[in-house]
């Protein structure tokens, strides 16, 4: 059985309904505060996954994801090396890292999604404000990249699921960078508008609404599969042939299976 | 420390109040040719119109349990009558949320605007399929219901506050219909916030905040996954009233537009009232409803334009006006009433529950227009995107 940690504390506020995904899905979860991660009480390298959720770490100072970041690449851990070298080993090792919106903010902010992994500043890839300069919640229809590493995740393509936040405007500052997401098949999931056309409701870059690293072992996404459960989650239920599952539900039990197999 | 002096030591407080009917006439506006300037100001001004902008700012997924939120619909612009949530993630128990608040009836009897405020949580409720407390239940469904009071010093000053009575006997009286309609509906009073001394200067030049109440209810859904949306489900679908609208302009959106506020303030009928809500949960538990939607300001005119909007889908209505004037018809705020779509072939079972509470409207047309007819006028033409833009603010 697949066991994912879940984090929680000092500002994420989505581990509820992420842990609720996942033991849906099939997993059996740990819901960890950041703490006792810090406190080397307990070690990621018992798990096959490792999700941080949504939510504001830190009250998103110096920039969404930032401080939490921080502390995860410069906290050293018993083994000598620091957390975020042993989130590398752990995915070296075939473990599973998924970052939710503050999650997806935290990895990138970590070096840990591509354009950034070789771990030096100024970061090349980045997300900030989003264009409008606004907190945003809305349901936006996405776009499931089929030649991306982990097209697996999503067969069929488009996906409804809401967006929720300040920061999710993803920049790239060089071509290198620019490259790499496309020639890799790094963008792993765009927005698109209800008709399927493209739409970018923060400016992200190629619309883009998650990355993944190119082992396919590492996923940043803005939307949130994990309030996308049940199918009257959708803001067009009423109108749509009655269901049980949504389509979040389903995205996390291709997640489980993917890292099963 | 003295346990008497703790307990009973702080003396009794009296304060005067005396209640002054205000000497109020409505005003003389004539007759219209038609009304669709009325519909789209109404739809534009600042007690009706979308609270998108707000609504998008704030996370209302979070935790991820919200069935009805506040923007619904194909384009997520039809807006609700009330937020239904699920409790857990492995059933389909919930609740539903509302709020009712109409400050701008105590200028005419604050009485009445407590009383609507309470009635308008209510309905919002039954319109998302929410049942009454029946006390006789063993297990009654769950409500409650919290006040939030905001009122001006209610101390008299013959200098300070010289209307401090006035405001006192203002405040008795939304208390009295609190009381009243609390206990006619059995819903439990669990809680509330007060805000008291909300006034600037003194004298004569004080600046004091109108008296207000919000009623803030909470009820038990037994399953979220049969619950009613605003917005029109197909073309050719029936369309009711449900309730009777009364001459009942006084401190109506309509009167507002002409700077008039008119004497007749909704009142609410509370045995009406139950009955009606009573029949709309039976036809709801049938399976009759397509939609429903409360009405409350700017009345039916704006009811009808919302739940076009919300679906993009058009209405024709014919209007039998009897006793009533066109604009009462349109846009009188009498309370317990709502706007409900049937399919055709529910029409005769729904008709069946409903008997004289439900008035049959018109149709839910293909054609994006809200025509609205008095045997050979047409009262209101407008288009759906025209009513769109004018309740979005994206009119030019």
């Amino acid at each position: 059985m697949i066991r994912v940690m879940i984090l929680w504390g000092l500002g994420f506020n989505c581990e509820e309904e992420t842990s609720a995904a996942y033991q849906l899905a099939g997993a059996t979860i740990s819901r960890v505060h950041v703490n006792e991660l810090f406190k080397d009480a307990i070690s990621i390298h018992d798990f096959h996954i490792v999700h941080f959720p949504g939510g504001f770490s830190f009250g998103d100072h110096l920039g969404a994801g930032r401080v939490l970041a921080n502390r995860i690449r410069f906290k050293h851990t018993r083994s000598g090396q620091s957390l975020r070298e042993e989130l590398l080993r752990f995915t070296q090792n075939g473990g599973f890292i998924f970052g939710i919106c503050n999650g997806f903010q935290i990895l990138l902010a970590l070096d840990l999604l591509p354009g950034n992994q070789q771990n030096t500043e100024p970061h090349r890839v980045a997300l900030v404000a989003n264009a409008s300069g606004q907190f945003q919640d809305e349901w936006v229809r996405c776009r499931m990249n089929q030649a991306s590493p982990l097209a697996q995740l999503w067969p069929d393509e488009w996906i409804d699921l809401p967006i929720r936040h300040g920061e999710g405007r993803l920049l790239v500052t060089d071509e290198a960078a620019e490259l790499e997401l496309s020639t890799k098949n790094l963008i792993t999931m765009s927005y698109a508008d209800e008709e399927g056309k493209p739409y970018t409701p923060n400016g992200s870059f190629q619309s883009c609404a998650a990355l993944c690293d190119p082992s396919g072992r590492i996923l940043g996404m803005m939307p949130h599969p994990e309030a996308f459960l049940s199918a009257y989650n959708h803001p067009r239920w009423p109108h749509l042939p009655a269901r049980d599952k949504g389509q979040g539900l389903l995205f996390f039990e291709n997640l489980v299976k993917y890292v099963g197999d | 420390m003295n346990l008497d002096f703790l307990h009973n030591g702080l003396p009794q407080k009296y304060l005067e109040a005396e209640w002054q009917k205000p000497h109020l006439a409505e005003p003389q506006l004539g007759a219209f040719e038609a009304y669709n300037k009325s519909l789209l100001d109404l739809l534009a001004s600042d007690n009706i119109c979308s609270r998108r902008a707000i609504i998008r700012q704030y996370d209302h997924e979070v935790k991820g349990r919200t069935i009805i939120k506040p923007l619904m619909g194909k384009k997520q612009n039809a807006p609700q009558d009330a937020a239904v949530l699920r409790l857990n993630f492995d059933d389909y128990r919930g609740i539903a949320i509302s709020n009712g608040i109409i400050p701008r009836y105590g200028d005419i009897d604050p009485y009445h605007m407590s009383a609507g405020s309470f009635d308008e949580a209510v309905r919002q409720m039954i319109a998302v399929g929410a049942r009454l407390p029946d006390p006789a239940d063993e297990q009654p469904n769950f409500w409650s219901v919290n006040e939030n009071f905001c009122l001006p010093d209610i101390v008299y000053d013959p200098v300070k506050n010289p209307d401090g009575k006035l405001k006192l006997a203002k405040l008795v009286r939304m208390c009295d219909a609190l009381f009243d309609l609390s206990v006619f509906f059995a819903i439990p009073m669990t809680s509330g916030k007060d805000s008291m001394k909300n006034d600037f200067g003194s004298g004569k030049d004080r600046i004091s905040i109108p008296p207000t109440v919000l009623y803030s209810m909470v009820a038990g859904i037994p399953d979220v996954r049969h619950t009613l949306t605003t917005e029109w489900k197909a073309v050719g679908d029936c369309i009711y009233l449900i309730g009777k609208t009364y001459d009942e302009l006084g401190a109506s959106e309509f009167y507002r537009l002409f700077g008039h506020l008119g004497a007749h303030v909704p009142q609410v009928r509370p045995p009406d009232a139950k009955r009606i809500y009573q029949k709309f949960a039976s036809a709801h538990s049938a399976h009759l409803l397509s939609s429903a939607h409360d009405l409350s300001d700017g009345g039916l005119g704006v009811a009808l334009a919302e739940s076009c909007i919300g679906s993009g889908l058009g209405a024709e209505i014919t209007l039998d006006l009897q006793t009533l004037s066109p604009q009462a018809a349109l846009f009188s705020e009498s309370h317990s009433r709502f706007i409900v779509s049937v399919k055709d072939r529910a029409r005769s079972d729904f008709e069946r529950i409903l008997s004289t509470d439900a008035t049959f409207l018109g149709k839910v047309s293909a054609d994006p227009f809200l025509v609205c007819r008095v045997q050979n006028n047409t009262l209101l033409h407008c288009s759906v995107p025209q009513m769109s833009q004018a309740w979005e603010g994206t009119a030019s």
